[in-house]
């Protein structure tokens, strides 16, 4: 682990990471000393030629996303994503708890950035504990003068508020995100308008996660070509990841983009658990498409290698399935999440989603046909791309992939008239 | 500013800002949809209405993609045949399909654009439930919800919020167990809700006044204009074999956009029940039932008795042809008119007027804009003009007086002669609204038993008077 550069990560593990005391022991807040002694739009475009983009998922480049914001005298509001929802992503939770000022700085600097006086952290409602950290961090860095009115003595006010969710996956999706916020059910909206011109109350306002803002600080500090050493010339920068599955340490690890899947997986992750082989890898959260072991080989994790692959870095949740593992319970039990959270509003994805989860069901207790494979198959099609948002594409990804790339074990199940194993995982989890 | 598109190869000329949806039915191209409703927010969440646009990656919901100039747009391709089987496919999942026992059958979104676009037998599997939800939830005095039919186009939802300014209801649950309700322990209870009933695509939500009553397919559908208010709001009324089912509203948008109030509608069983059928006289106190000849002879018979003693008292909710007649007669004998106004209510924000008489206007405009009063104890005779909907006149009772009607009102039980005339149902004749908007309608239904139109027994009066052509 010694061996990479740490810059999200860098306070982790210190006595009292979560302190101010700590966090300016490390250099705190001067990047945002720094950024708010230069113009606004310089900022944004540094963050841009640091070539920082976005970590929720999507891969937006972020300086480009803050320059959306329209320059009227509206005000304006910055929006942090830490509705940390998708399964096997636990990133954005470490950053909250561990070092939650670096997240504050970000805000300040991002803020500055887009003229915001307003920044909103929403944070998924189970991540009490995080909440109660982020809290204590706002107050602390209130009280030290770098929130509140005349920030480094500019004429520049912030307030930030830490709004908690109420369980919604959904909530995650930025739109939805922002009618949580206020006060509404969490329904996505239908864009155009895009946040920036009607976001928050009306109001102009980005959406960022948690990983891309605390990512900003270093950025500022050190200065871009120190930010592009690491990573690759598309993809530049360290990246959060957080493996869970079938691996020896689960947990979360700083990279440098573009580092190889199988190094991660067989060095830094501590290898396969009781050293069962790999079957398969769904690399950044589990809307991103599936890959099989033979597809992960000369697989890098940055955006572009994982695109060639098929699939998506996505958020950075790499969950590692080992030889063993029915892939119909697999399926199951991610059409089970989203069948679950769809917000209900669309059609396909309301009514497609929790058609397939019976159907997958039905599939691994053997009570299906071979037809109902293909059904199953055109229900993700036809979910694929026909929504206001993009859960349903999640949704649908598995529900193509799965059938496509392992539909011996489909067939196997309807042959078999059930799951021709005695136990649906290689190890049991507690 | 123009803008040119082509759909389906077809150039349209349309306006810059209007959506794909609303260029292509503007130009007689249709697209199915379902939580379109041109009164209402784009919502763009039911899906059915995706097109294809050339140059974008995927389908576009033609209810929320404006058009820009050169748009070429594709609304039958295969693409798009697909997308929206499918769509109907996914809304099919958990609907009951219950058609045989739906009050919207026949009327019904679903079933049309299922036997337009689709048609496919179910893909689903007898082993597959069903989503189950309220089957009968009941909303408030005049709705019941059926929880399973919704197909979750969210129109009530705006309607309630945008239109009736009265956000009692909501979405609750996620995916398919998403339902319609009001918020715990409430019900819909707004002048405006049965407008719910007609914004459904489906089933859903019901009345309870015509849940279960007709098949749609067996009734008469007719344009009329509502007597119920001064707003003279555009109605249909739905009709089999002579009785009315059940009023729904009729677009104009000068008038009542796409709405009409509940009081009005649940106004119609006036034009069934209660109706005045024959002529009727007094003899020994009690009334009884003459011939129209013999009853139009009686009533010119008092008039030419009480020559200059007479006031006329007509309903403003009359049409005004007949005020226009009767106005003739009366002062023809040499009687004097008043009218018969109903008590006021209040204006509200959105079509019901204070003024609950339908021609007040048009009486206005013949003069006649003072209720009887005094006049009543200084004439000798009284000649009354009744609607469907007036009320009885303050000191009438006891006076001698005929009365031209169609129900069985007060004012007939206590005349010496009463005429049967035909309510606003089965007449053709117009009101003038409020706003000084004449809007003529055309009977909906045959007369009923000796009745006549009110101008019609208005002018065999006049001949038997020898009135005529003077």
């Amino acid at each position: 682990m010694n061996e990479f550069p740490k810059i999200l990560s860098a306070n982790w593990g210190k006595p009292n990471s979560a302190g101010i005391e700590t966090y300016l022991a490390s250099g705190g807040y001067e990047a945002a000393r720094k950024a708010l002694g230069m113009e606004p739009a310089k900022v944004s475009q540094e963050v841009l030629d640091a070539g920082l983009r976005g970590r929720g998922g999507a891969g937006f480049p972020a300086g480009r996303k803050w320059t959306f914001m329209p320059k009227d005298n509206r005000p304006r509001y910055l929006c942090v994503n830490a509705d940390e929802g998708e399964p096997g992503t636990f990133k954005d939770r470490d950053i909250m708890r561990f070092d939650p000022h670096m997240l504050i700085e970000g805000i300040i600097i991002a803020c500055w950035a887009m003229q915001a006086n307003n920044s909103y952290i929403y944070i998924r409602g189970e991540f009490e504990e995080p909440a109660k950290i982020l809290e204590k961090a706002i107050q602390e860095a209130n009280q030290k003068g770098f929130l509140g009115g005349k920030i480094f003595g500019k004429d520049f006010n912030l307030q930030v508020w830490v709004h908690r969710g109420a369980g919604a996956y959904i909530c995650g999706e930025e739109t939805s995100l922002i009618e949580s916020l206020e006060g509404k059910r969490g329904n996505p909206r239908i864009r155009p308008p895009f946040p920036p011109q009607k976001g928050v109350f009306d109001q102009p306002t980005t959406v960022n996660n948690v990983e891309t803002i605390a990512s900003v600080p270093f950025i500022i500090r050190e200065g871009i070509p120190a930010y592009r050493k690491f990573g690759t010339e598309k993809s530049p920068g360290t990246k959060l990841f957080s493996v869970s599955g079938h691996i020896n340490k689960p947990g979360v690890y700083e990279l440098p983009l573009g580092y190889p899947l199988m190094n991660f997986i067989n060095e830094v992750a501590g290898g396969m658990i009781a050293g069962i082989k790999l079957k398969a890898v769904i690399p950044g959260g589990s809307s991103t498409p599936v890959l099989r072991a033979e597809e992960c080989q000369n697989v890098n994790l940055d955006y572009e290698s994982l695109a060639a692959a098929g699939s998506m870095l996505g958020s950075g949740a790499v969950t590692v399935i080992g030889e063993g593992t029915c892939m119909v319970k697999l399926l199951e039990i991610l059409t089970h999440f989203y069948a679950h959270e769809s917000c209900g509003q669309c059609t396909p994805c309301r009514e497609g989603a929790p058609w397939a989860a019976q159907i997958a069901k039905r599939i691994h207790e053997g009570k299906a046909e071979l037809n109902d494979i293909d059904v199953l198959s055109s229900l993700g099609a036809n979910m694929m791309g026909r929504t206001i948002c993009p859960l349903a594409d999640a949704a649908a990804c598995p529900i193509i992939d799965f059938p496509k790339k392992f539909r011996e074990e489909f067939e196997a199940h309807i042959r078999n008239k059930g799951c021709p194993q005695a136990k649906p995982f290689p190890v049991e989890f507690k | 500013m123009p803008v040119k598109i082509k759909i389906n190869g077809r150039e349209i000329e349309t306006e810059a800002g209007k959506t794909i949806l609303q260029a292509a039915l503007g130009a007689g191209i249709f697209i199915p949809h379902y939580c379109y409703h041109p009164r209402l927010t784009i919502k763009g969440s039911c899906r059915m209405c995706l097109v294809y646009v050339e140059k974008t990656p995927k389908l576009q919901i033609a209810c929320a993609t404006t058009v820009a100039e050169g748009m070429v747009v594709e609304t039958e391709n295969e693409e798009v045949v697909k997308a929206r089987q499918s769509v109907l496919e996914f809304m099919l999942k958990n609907h009951p399909v219950d058609c045989p026992i739906c009050d919207k059958a026949g009327e019904c979104s679903l079933q049309d654009f299922y036997m337009d676009y689709d048609g496919r037998p179910s893909r689903l599997s007898p082993l597959d439930s069903k989503s189950k939800k309220g089957k009968r939830v009941p909303m408030g005095q005049t709705l019941v919800l059926d929880q399973e039919r919704c197909i979750m186009c969210h129109r009530c939802l705006r309607f309630m919020k945008e239109v009736a300014k009265n956000e009692c209801i909501t979405d609750a649950k996620r995916s398919d167990r998403t339902v319609i309700s009001t918020f715990p322990g409430e019900l819909v209870d707004d002048p405006y809700s049965m407008n719910l009933i007609d914004i459904c695509p489906v089933g859903a939500w019901t009345g309870k006044d015509f849940r279960f009553k007709k098949r749609t397919w067996l009734l008469t559908r007719s344009s009329s204009v509502c007597p119920f208010c001064a707003r003279g709001c555009d109605i249909f009324i739905d009709h089999e074999k002579g009785i009315v089912y059940r009023l729904c509203p009729r677009e104009n948008e000068e008038v009542n956009q796409s709405w009409i109030c509940d009081q009005g509608r649940l106004a119609y069983p006036a034009i069934n029940d209660n109706r005045l059928l024959r002529a009727l006289s007094k003899n020994d106190g009690r009334l009884q039932e003459i011939s129209v000849e013999s009853g139009l002879s009686y009533v010119a018979k008092l008039i030419g008795d009480h020559q200059g003693k007479i006031l006329g008292i007509v309903s403003a909710s009359a049409t005004r042809e007949e005020a226009e007649a009767f106005l003739k007669l009366i002062r023809a004998s040499g009687g004097e008119v008043a009218g018969n106004f109903r008590k006021e209510a209040r204006d509200d924000f959105l079509l019901r007027r204070a003024d609950r008489d339908s021609n007040r206007q048009g009486l206005k405009q013949l003069g006649i804009d003072r209720p009887a009063g005094d006049g009543i104890v200084k004439a000798d005779l009284l000649v009354v003009l009744e609607s469907l909907y007036s009320e009885p006149i303050n000191g009438a009772l006891g006076k001698k007086m005929a009365v031209l009607s169609p129900k069985r009102s007060e004012l007939v039980e206590s005349a010496l002669v009463a005429l049967p005339i035909a309510s606003y149902a089965e007449a053709e004749g117009t009101f003038v609204n409020f706003e000084g908007k004449a809007q003529k309608f055309f009977p909906a239904l045959e007369l009923k038993g000796d009745a006549e139109p009110g101008v019609m027994m208005i002018k065999k009066l006049a001949i038997k008077l020898g009135l005529e052509g003077k």
